[in-house]
């Protein structure tokens, strides 16, 4: 029983695993992480499934593994969907759901590779990629 | 005998008039045509005013180094493809999608000035050439000193060195060789002293060649490490 347990923690941890990682922050940013909220720092680990919050007078920046970067400005929220980049089985799969707030986005190796395959979700449409570099802001 | 004359006068009386309160006039109801109360005037409908669809997201196409830059942007009844750089549309709450606009860079900068400040570095490529083995070429071991400031600017960084051979020699001792230049710049850069989130490094051997030759050539641009700093 333990094993099992044991091997299923393993497989969420796995299924989580650190797909970007926080660069530049300025005031106060949040993840709502599996009904957790966590403050965020510079060098702190982003995962699948987080929901980032700025809070007014805040920023952040944040790399992902492929390259793509991302910045959010005051009062924003943004959900990292999914994020599967694995170039050897050819499987990209990357959907944000942004919400609230600013936003500019220049994608990585997804646009080279699989621009298709971007989905950064806003009210009322999808916007999809072709390599490319664009901004956002939500009312 | 008086007394009884007048009695019977009023007994006549009555037999031909009637009750006396049968002749009080009633009082007559006000003709119809004239209204009671002063008619409130009703308001004349306004027209119903159009309603006008919020805009829900402005979304901004911004200039990059790369040839391929494009957005498609899909709402549940409208669709659009925006290629020119610097060109604005609005989704509206209805799912439309506004007219393309152009948008100045002053008027960009104001708009998006905190996430222009907050948005990482680029990633920084940076190729190393060996004469053989793991010794790095003359012009390769001046690079180090611009990448350890590469790595400044990106701390903490994400580090990938991919090492490659030429195709002279066997498979197997070009994919050791590629293995080990890998991990000799690994070893370089972590004494650095700067904060290193993850490094990845892998070696590729004869595969990916930079310059394509036939198999058994020596080629120095072959002999590689490619480095990645995020």
């Amino acid at each position: 029983m333990i094993k099992i347990i044991l091997i299923l923690t393993l497989f969420v941890i796995s299924l989580s695993a650190n797909i970007g990682l926080v660069k530049t922050l300025t005031g106060t940013v949040n993840i709502k992480r599996i009904d957790k909220i966590i403050p965020l720092n510079i060098g702190t680990s982003i995962n699948e499934g987080d929901i980032i919050l700025t809070e007014n007078n805040s920023s952040i920046g944040i790399v992902f593994v492929d390259g793509s970067r991302l910045a959010l400005g005051s009062k924003s929220h943004i959900r990292i969907e999914k994020y599967l980049f694995n170039p050897k089985e050819d499987k990209y799969k990357f959907d944000l759901n942004m919400t609230k707030g600013t936003a500019q986005f220049e994608s990585g190796e997804f646009g080279k590779k699989a621009p298709e395959s971007v989905e950064f979700k806003v009210p009322e449409g999808i916007i999809g990629i072709r390599g490319t570099k664009f901004y956002v802001e939500i009312k | 005998m008086k007394s009884f004359l007048l009695a019977l006068y009023i007994f006549f009386a009555f037999l031909i008039f009637g009750p006396i309160k049968n002749k009080i006039p009633k009082p007559t109801p006000p003709p119809l045509e004239v209204p009671l109360i002063k008619e409130i005037k009703k308001p004349k409908p306004s027209p119903i005013p159009k309603t006008i669809a919020r805009e829900k997201a402005s979304i901004i196409l911004g200039k990059n180094d790369s040839k391929k830059n494009a957005i498609i942007i899909v709402t549940k009844v409208s669709e659009i493809s925006v290629d020119v750089p610097l060109t604005m549309v609005k989704l509206k709450e209805d799912g439309k999608i506004s007219n393309p606009t152009k948008i100045s860079p002053e008027n960009l900068k104001t708009r998006f000035s905190k996430v222009m400040n907050a948005i990482p570095l680029k990633a920084y490529h940076v190729n190393l050439f060996f004469n053989q083995g793991t010794q790095l070429k003359e012009d390769s071991q001046y690079i180090m000193g611009d990448i350890i400031l590469e790595m400044k600017k990106r701390e903490p960084c994400i580090l990938e060195i991919k090492g490659y051979s030429d195709t002279f020699g066997n498979y197997e001792d070009n994919q050791r060789i590629s293995e080990n230049r890998a991990l000799y710049i690994k070893e370089l850069l972590q004494v650095s002293n700067i904060t290193i989130s993850s490094i990845n490094t892998a070696g590729l051997g004869e595969s990916s060649l930079f310059i394509s030759t036939e198999d058994e050539v020596k080629e120095e641009k072959n002999r590689r490490v490619e480095i990645t700093i995020r």
